[in-house]
């Protein structure tokens, strides 16, 4: 605390955000002040807009036509279209009745005009600080700074690292505040007036085949009567995001189903709320704030607390185009005191009279809620969490006047939107969706403690779906919970999506299939030691050219694209494994070494009926049965007593076992991979293919089970190729492609 | 199994199989690598020099005997005295506006500092690479009297005096054993103190650049660079002009001498590149560690009752300001300038360029370029209008007679530009184009420092419309 003083200090002596200016307007008319009377007005405060302004310009108009004109916002004319939101009257420097042409600094509304209410703005000709009255509530005329303390951002061209906030990890955030602020696109630029006739939208009702309707409003009708609800339009009204994400895989995919905002507001860095609790008065008179990215010791000044980047929520929201995309909020809780049937909010400062008694705290407040007796309210005391508490200050509330006080929270999300990063610092780290940590899924706190034991309301049915089950905390908060593998709001994320059912199938039949050959095995090893070896048969063995060239090659190279294809796979499915491969790279790989297996099975599927070698494949049906159990006879008891293996008939090279599992293998589980693949491929080349599939919702875990049944017959496989007569036998033969067989025998036998 | 299709078959799927690896390799390769291939480029490049402390046996009597022993050794190092390092001349250029072909350069040329080397060479030529240049009748045919060390010492107790000889009591045996490949600290125990005093010429250039932070250079700062890796001299003559001196640009530095491919991810800030120097951006203020001269006024010299201080008044020189961490102004250059000679005419009313870069909104070869003005009010002759060269030190000079018409008639006797009698003092500017304290890339300027409103560039006197975020750039 040795250092408020200095910080003080610094802070009295930095200009707060110096305004951009409003230059004198070169053809604005001239004009007179007038009051609300319509007489010439002499002092400042007594000028009215809409006798003044409204001399020429449709004031009624624009008053029905405003939000900044609803019951509660004090937006004048003035604020928003003077430069600093003042008229200079000073009755001296008038000529004839009317301001000086150098004194009609009126235009469209500058970033400050904008800034007095929203948030902090800067122009960043000194460094970014927080004002004072951030935390004042209610901030005076009518200011909301939802900009920063509800977004946590700040509308600035400066770089951060030249701010005068303490910024986690500052030094290394040369970006500006905001990419658009940065490159002079001001509030207006976004937010205009829908009937101005230079932008192309300004009509509302849009056709499909028209790209633009030349019709408009003239200028003189347009300055007559401005549309003063301003256009809300999203990202894509100005850039053409398709046009430059080449470097994003699955870049339709992504851009359908991501807003701009989840990476170009991937972690603001100005202070953001987590709830504000204006049920009670902090010493300083403000409400109690929790932030969500700010360290701060007790009595700090904001500006001085450690900020570091807020972890945003992700969330479906309606943008302007009508589409429903991901996109990151910040949901403030906020609780406050309502009164009456209509529960219309008390004014802060009735509660603040409510709290305050001679000198501080008023006795009774403190009898309540000072636990620890030392005469002061810590903020962990400076809570209404039991109904005595609540029931203390609405007896207060009451003897003020007011009527049936009650404790009233709601959950405001505020949509990210502000505060943008370019492209150099936007968020490029895939693992954030699809890896161990992903932002779609966690739990995300909504509230540190609930002032009078009520969970603040969802927001109301607005453009934003929270999805994820809202539970208490163990320390009497709020958070929202989503399931670590669930699918955000109905999406297949890879690498982070499980589908439970097939999953657990797959993990199931391939644990059995693991554990059967486990079993197999160590009991082999018990009973014939090492080696395994099976007895010899008495007439020697000769050595035959089993497995051509090309039938080497064609198995290897299905063995190393499928083991290939298998590890790559696991990698994307479980974003983060110990694989020390990105995302993108083993997406790639896997698609490279599919197109491998599959121009591979399509060629040794030509070679076999081409050279009538699937014969080998196809069971022969007589006495099949017989056969099939003589196998499993040789595999579950012959095999480990070293019994004769039964051989096969003369013109196949696999056993009945092999037959079937293989006939499976090609006419199941190949095509279900392939086919499933290859959609998951399109999903992200066709947003069509996409839409019609309804994300990958069905067909991924579809191809994650097969891909589970395709591990446990690789384990089956290698383990089977260990059954020869020596554990080595069959990988030799494989290999140089000569067999050893019984000299007598024409039967041979395969893995 | 036949033996057709074996060979073709096993031939595609090796094809495949080389598909599929070299996709792997580029997947796993992705990203990597790319940034390091790009830092090394710009590595400086290390010189091992030989050790000379067992080959030079000394004692020197004179500096001289010192340059023969070198050249004992070095003798191609002879080229040196066809340099503007010992000429103090150019090559022969046109001056734009003056007929012919002439040799300019500190020898003959008149700025607004100390205004002239001719009549002061023993003052000037501290900073000469050689020795014993007092006078005009310097004799420049001499082999022993080029000054090796000043540029190839790393002894530090070397200190040139007057004519540029090497002051009482330097350790020549030990100068002579330590030279090695010019250092910065050689090179800036010249060109960061001209004009007289640390930091009062260039701008960009001054005595922190010896051991500069990585905020104040980049190049030097946090690569460690050394002058002589982008003003390289393969045989003594130097690349880089100074257009304080040079009025083209032949044998010039330039960024894009290292700095080749598509510098900046964004097109938006690529395509300044047509209109806009490096610098302009890369250079965002100058002087930013020690105070630069931004204007002399001699008119005021003279003055006994004020007091001297360095970065304000001296006697001997007149009325000065210093700014420091400076914006620089902004001109179209096309890296040919005009001159003022020895002998033009100007016209005192109105303020004499002493150089002035070439170029406009309409010359395709010009860029908008960051400069160091440097005005100053200096002396003329009223009858010739012309700019006169005073002769300020030695016997007879302002600094010590404080009587301009004594030290303007020693100017004329020195120069041979005639002088009526009658002076006055005109306004002039010179113009610095600021090349070196490249700030790191974070530190570089961003839009909003040029555009918008009230910003550093006054985009109408630069001939456009408007602000071209608005109106478009050039066409």
């Amino acid at each position: 605390m040795t250092a408020a003083p200095l910080v003080l200090l610094t802070l009295l002596a930095a200009p707060l955000g110096a305004a951009a200016q409003q230059p004198p307007n070169p053809i604005h008319p001239l004009f007179a002040p007038l009051d609300a009377a319509g007489r010439p007005a002499t002092r400042a405060e007594d000028v009215s807009a809409d006798a003044t302004c409204g001399a020429c310009h449709d004031a009624r108009f624009v008053a029905a036509h405003s939000e900044h004109a609803r019951a509660g916002v004090r937006a004048s004319c003035i604020q928003c279209h003077v430069d600093g939101g003042r008229l200079p009257l000073d009755p001296a420097r008038l000529e004839g009745g009317k301001l000086r042409r150098e004194d009609v600094r009126i235009g469209r509304p500058q970033t400050a005009n904008c800034a007095a209410c929203h948030g902090v703005v800067s122009d960043g000709t000194s460094p970014v600080v927080l004002p004072e009255d951030l935390e004042a509530v209610p901030p005076p005329g009518g200011k909301t700074w939802s900009l920063t303390l509800g977004e946590g951002a700040v509308m600035a061209p400066q770089r951060m690292s030249d701010s005068f906030l303490d910024l986690a990890g500052k030094a290394q955030l040369s970006a500006p505040w905001d990419a658009h602020a940065a490159k002079l696109v001001d509030c207006v630029a976004c937010h205009y007036a829908r009937n101005d006739p230079r932008r192309t939208d300004s009509k509302r009702a849009r056709l499909e085949y028209l790209v633009v309707d030349p019709r408009r409003t003239s200028t003189a009708e347009f300055l007559i009567r401005p549309d003063h609800e301003l256009a809300e339009p999203d990202c894509r009204s100005c850039h053409a995001p398709l046009a430059v994400h080449g470097f994003l895989p699955y870049r339709e995919r992504h851009l359908q189903v991501l807003g701009c905002q989840a990476c170009h507001a991937p972690g603001p860095r100005a202070p953001a709320l987590e709830m504000i609790d204006q049920t009670v008065v902090t010493p300083a008179g403000t409400p109690a704030y929790v932030y969500r990215n700010v360290e701060r010791r007790a009595g700090e000044p904001l500006n001085a607390a450690l900020v570091g980047p807020l972890r945003p929520l992700f969330v479906f929201r309606a943008e302007a185009d009508g589409a429903r995309r991901l996109a990151p909020v910040n949901v403030v809780s906020r609780w406050r005191w309502v009164s009456g049937p209509d529960r219309a909010e008390v004014p802060f400062e009735l509660v603040t009279r409510a709290f305050r008694g001679p000198g501080g705290y008023s006795p009774e407040i403190l009898a309540a809620l000072d636990a620890d007796g030392d005469g002061r309210l810590s903020p962990a005391e400076l809570r209404l969490d039991t109904p005595a508490k609540v029931e203390v200050v609405a007896a207060r509330l009451r003897a003020l006047g007011v009527a049936d006080p009650a404790v009233d929270g709601v959950m405001e999300p505020h949509p990210l939107a502000h505060g943008v990063a370019g492209k150099e610092n936007a968020l490029r780290d895939c693992d954030a969706c699809h890896g161990a940590s992903s932002r779609l899924s966690g739990d995300y706190a909504l509230a540190t403690y609930l002032p009078g034991g009520l969970p603040p309301r969802p927001p109301p049915g607005g453009r934003v779906e929270l999805s994820g089950a809202v539970v208490p905390t163990g320390s009497g908060g709020l958070e929202l919970r989503r399931a670590p593998e669930e699918s955000a709001g109905g999406l297949h994320v890879l690498g982070r999506s499980r589908e439970v059912l097939t999953n657990d199938a797959g993990l199931a039949i391939f644990t059995l299939v693991f554990l059967g050959v486990a079993l197999h095995g160590l009991t082999r090893l018990a009973l014939l030691g090492l080696r395994g070896r099976r007895p010899h048969v008495a007439e020697g063995l000769s050595r035959v050219y089993a497995f051509g060239r090309y039938e080497r090659i064609w198995h290897w190279t299905m063995a190393v694209s499928g083991v290939g294809l298998i590890l790559t796979g696991l990698e994307i499915h479980r974003g983060g494994w110990r694989f020390p491969m990105s995302l993108p790279a083993a997406v790639t790989l896997h698609n490279a070494l599919a197109v491998v297996l599959m121009v591979n099975a399509l060629l040794s599927l030509f070679y076999h009926l081409a050279t009538a070698a699937i014969r080998s494949f196809l069971p022969e049906a007589h006495g099949l049965w017989a056969r099939v159990l003589e196998h499993l006879e040789y595999q579950t008891r012959g095999i480990f007593r070293g019994g004769p293996h039964p051989g096969q008939l003369a013109d196949q090279k696999l056993n009945p076992l092999q037959q079937i599992t293989y006939l499976a293998l090609l006419n199941v589980l190949f095509p279900l991979q392939i086919v499933t693949g290859v959609l998951i491929w399109a999903v992200g080349h066709w947003p069509a293919v996409g839409a019609a599939l309804g994300g990958l919702r069905e067909v991924a875990p579809l191809h994650n089970l097969g891909a589970w049944l395709f591990l446990s017959f690789f384990v089956l496989h290698a383990y089977l190729v260990t059954t020869g007569r020596t554990p080595g036998e069959h990988l030799v033969a494989m290999t140089t492609g000569y067999q050893l067989v019984p000299q007598d025998s024409t039967k041979t036998e395969g893995a | 199994m036949t033996s057709i299709n074996r060979g073709r078959a096993a031939g595609v799927l090796l094809i495949a199989g080389a598909a599929a690896g070299a996709a792997a390799l580029a997947a796993l390769a992705l990203g990597a690598g790319r940034a390091d291939a790009r830092a090394s480029s710009f590595e400086k490049r290390i010189r091992p020099h030989f050790d000379h402390t067992p080959v030079i046996r000394g004692p020197f009597q004179a500096p001289q005997d010192v340059t023969r022993a070198c050249l004992s050794c070095h003798p191609k190092a002879l080229d040196v005295m066809r340099t503007p390092h010992f000429t103090w001349l150019g090559d022969e250029v046109t001056v734009p506006g003056h007929p012919g072909t002439v040799r300019i350069g500190k020898k003959n040329l008149i700025n607004n500092f100390c205004i002239s080397t001719v009549g002061n060479e023993q003052a000037c030529t501290k900073c000469h690479a050689g020795y014993g240049w007092a006078d005009a009748g310097y004799d420049f045919s001499r082999p022993e009297n080029v000054d090796c060390l000043v540029c190839h010492e790393h002894d530090s107790g070397y200190v040139k005096g007057v004519a540029g000889m090497p002051e009482k009591g330097v350790d020549l045996t030990a100068a002579a054993r330590s030279v090695g490949t010019p250092g910065r600290d050689n090179c800036l125990t010249c060109h960061a103190y001209g004009g007289g005093g640390q930091a009062v010429k260039h701008g960009d250039i001054d005595s922190s650049l010896v051991h500069p932070p990585a905020e104040e250079d980049v190049h030097m700062g946090k690569l460690g660079f050394l002058c002589v890796d982008c003003h390289a001299a393969p045989d003594h003559q130097l690349r880089g002009r100074a257009f304080s001196v040079s009025v083209e640009d032949a044998h010039g530095v330039s960024c894009t001498d290292c700095h080749t491919g598509k510098e900046h991810r964004d097109a938006r800030i690529e395509g300044h590149l047509r209109s806009v120097a490096c610098q302009t951006c890369h250079v965002p203020t100058f002087a930013r560690k020690l105070p630069t001269k931004a204007s002399w006024d001699w008119s005021k010299a003279g003055d006994p009752k004020r007091p001297d201080d360095p970065h304000r008044y001296l006697k001997i020189k007149g009325e000065f300001v210093y700014e420091q961490d400076a914006i620089p102004e902004y001109r179209w250059f096309d890296l040919t300038m005009d001159r003022y000679l020895m002998g033009d005419r100007m016209d005192p009313a109105q303020v004499t360029d002493i150089n002035r870069p070439r170029g406009g909104i309409g010359d395709p070869r010009a860029r908008i370029w960051p400069f160091k003005i440097h005005r100053a009010l200096q002396p003329y002759d009223e009858v010739n209008r012309t700019l006169l060269p005073p002769v300020t030190g030695g016997a007879g000079g302002y600094w010590t007679s404080f009587d301009w018409d004594s030290a303007f008639r020693l100017g004329e006797k020195a120069s041979g530009l005639p002088y009526s009698g009658k002076y006055g003092f005109a306004r002039t500017e010179m113009y610095w184009p600021q090349n070196h304290m490249v700030a790191p890339k974070e530190k570089a300027l961003g839009c909003t420092d040029c555009h918008g409103a009230g910003t550093r560039l006054d985009w109408k006197a630069l001939g456009y419309p408007g602000d071209p975020i608005q109106t478009g750039g050039r066409p």
